[in-house]
């Protein structure tokens, strides 16, 4: 039976093929998309997991994390607060680098650098305005050594030390002193996040309720995955887009099957009129039917997988999103584009299917 | 009874609602390994005939018995009963393009790759004389060839009875006696029982049994 199913296809390669292109775009893009989505909230995590910083502070409403911002009067307050241990300010934005215009470079103190979760591999921490600390991929990347010059948004700036986070957003590319970043990009006294660490004995809940009580409205508090999913609009915006999307596959893929399957039907209704003649069953008819429209479904779930990784991966090329962005290939995200190719198929194949059982034998054999 | 194969009491056949009688009223007895050439005008309801015995249709009304079964009941599908007690031959496009002459064969089988029916139709293959076209496709066979496949596919299930319909109707004379002999031969040597549609005198005069039909009633047993 499997092998009669795909002589059937294959009959009509250019038909078949057509049908599976359909899906196909519909499961790129759900792969591709989805991804996306996927390595931005793994970026967000990582920022909120950061170092040792019970949790972090952000603008409320912000659309991405990238776009927060808070005043560093916000900072000085909440760190007098007596069970606020330590409190600080990062200002993350992009900046133009050697060859990246949208370089991902956050400014922060070397004090912040435990919070941060920020580890030195080499050389020191800065300690004037126009030294720079360079993330150990992008170091090798550029290849650049402590002690050379680089110039950043056209500002010289001289590497002092190479680096690694924890996390703290882990695709980043450069550090640079707070104060000098807030004046190369003409935002004084703007910090993107606070990062928070409470004292012994303080619950992080209550202390988290105390910021987004006082500051209702304008900021908010972050600690885990949901939270920014329900707090990040861009990110929620992508996955409704990508919601949308599998829907939309499912609907014109489904056509598209149904349609391709139905043809194909008609124009074999004498054959399938000489095997219901010699035995088969009207379910052994279906099933062949249903087979020939799941699989085509499987291969474009296998062809749009392949479509939709490569094209998360050139788009994460692109310059402009270079270090910003890196997709994530989640195991779900695979399962998902498989269901609804299998899911596709078979809504495709359910009506052709049903038809081809009903055809009568007699009839069909009048038929030449 | 169990050497009669074939019993019809009155059947009927109608369609498109009533408005054209394709049998009307045919009573029947047919022996097991008898050969009975069925003759007669076009649209005189041989096929439709053929069709009702092969249980790919149902009688409107009248009784019919085939193989031990009662083919009048109402209720089920009856294909199970054509893959075991019978085998098709039709005039022209009789095979599944997509698959070879072996697999073609093995259709009625419900299984393409199991060994005893595997076995069986190769030698099938061997006796109409295309072991070695086993793996052509139909395109690739004359129309002489393909009408041997079905022979064989025909044969494959041991079947009680073989209903071939005009099988060699787009034949040449000369490729239709040789399908025609293998047919006879093979119906001899299996004592299966043989009902063949034809429109040609020399075919029937063949038979061990005519049985003609004219607007849907047989008009006189006439015997050879
Ligand atoms: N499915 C159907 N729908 C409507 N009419 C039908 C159908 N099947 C058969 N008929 C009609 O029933 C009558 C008998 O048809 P049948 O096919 O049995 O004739 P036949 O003797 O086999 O003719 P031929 O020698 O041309 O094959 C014809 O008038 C035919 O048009
Ligand atoms: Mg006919």
């Amino acid at each position: 039976m499997a092998g009669l199913i795909l002589k059937n296809l294959w009959r009509q390669k250019v038909r078949s093929l057509l049908a599976v292109a359909g899906i196909s775009l519909g499961i790129a893009t759900i792969i591709a998309l989805g991804a996306i989505a996927d390595g931005m909230e793994h970026n967000l995590i990582a920022t909120l997991r950061s170092g040792k910083a019970d949790f972090s502070i952000g603008q409320a409403h912000a659309p991405m994390i990238v776009l927060s911002s808070v005043s560093e009067a916000r900072l000085y307050e909440i760190a007098r607060w007596p069970e606020v241990k330590q409190a600080v300010g990062a200002l993350v934005t992009f900046a133009s680098f050697p060859g990246n215009p949208y370089f991902l470079t956050i400014g922060i103190e070397p004090e912040a650098f435990e919070l941060g979760g920020v580890t030195l591999l080499e050389g020191r921490a800065f300690s004037a305005e126009d030294e720079v600390l360079l993330w150990k991929i992008a170091a090798s990347t550029l290849g650049i050594k402590p002690g050379d010059a680089i110039e950043i948004d056209l500002k010289k700036f001289r590497v002092v030390g190479v680096y690694e986070t924890g996390n703290l957003l882990e695709d980043g590319g450069a550090l640079l002193p707070l104060r000098a970043l807030q004046k190369l990009k003409s935002r004084p006294s703007e910090l993107t996040v606070i990062l928070v660490r409470v004292n012994e004995g303080v619950s992080v809940e209550e202390a988290m309720a105390r910021v987004e009580r006082e500051y209702a409205g304008s900021l908010i508090t972050l600690r885990s995955a949901e939270e920014f999913n329900k707090n990040y609009q861009s990110l929620s915006l992508v996955r409704a887009g990508s919601w949308l999307i599998s829907l939309l596959a499912l609907v014109i893929g489904g056509i598209g099957v149904m349609n391709t399957m139905i043809m194909s039907v008609f124009e074999r209704t004498r054959e399938i009129g000489i095997l219901r003649a010699v035995g088969w069953r009207r379910g052994r008819v279906l099933q062949m039917i249903l087979g020939e429209s799941l699989s085509l479904g499987a291969l474009a779930a296998c062809v749009g997988t392949l479509i939709g990784w490569g094209a998360a991966r050139a788009v994460t090329l692109l310059p402009q999103v270079r270090g910003l962005i890196s997709p994530v290939y989640a195991p779900d995200l695979f399962a998902q584009a498989v269901v609804i190719a299998l899911g596709v198929g078979l809504l495709g194949g359910l009506y052709p299917a049903y038809r081809a059982a009903k055809i009568s034998p007699q009839e069909a054999l009048r038929y030449e | 009874m169990s050497d009669r194969t074939v019993v019809a009491r009155d059947l009927v056949k109608t369609y498109e609602n009533g408005r054209t009688r394709a049998l009307d009223g045919v009573s029947l007895e047919i022996f097991s390994g008898e050969f009975v050439a069925i003759c007669g005008p076009s649209g005189s309801g041989k096929s439709t005939l053929l069709n009702l015995i092969g249980a790919l249709d149902r009688p409107d009304s009248g009784e019919l018995w085939v193989a031990g079964e009662d083919l009048t009941r109402s209720h089920g599908d009856f294909a199970g009963f054509r893959a075991r007690k019978v085998g098709f031959i039709f005039q022209l496009h009789n095979l599944i393009p997509s698959l070879t002459a072996l697999e073609n064969v093995l259709i009625p089988t419900l299984e393409l790759n199991r060994r005893d029916a595997h076995a069986r139709a190769r030698e099938l293959l061997e006796r109409v004389g295309l072991a070695d076209k086993a793996h052509r496709r139909p395109p690739e066979l004359s129309g002489g060839e393909r009408q041997r496949v079905a022979v064989a596919r025909a044969l494959v299930n041991n079947p009680e009875l073989i209903l071939a319909d005009e099988p060699t109707g787009s034949l040449d004379s000369k490729t239709e006696q040789a399908v025609l002999e293998l047919l006879r031969g093979l119906q001899s040597e299996r004592g299966v029982t043989l009902i063949l549609v034809t429109h040609d005198p020399r075919v029937a005069q063949s038979a061990d049994r005519v049985i003609e039909l004219v607007d849907g009633l047989v008009t006189a047993p006439v015997a050879f």
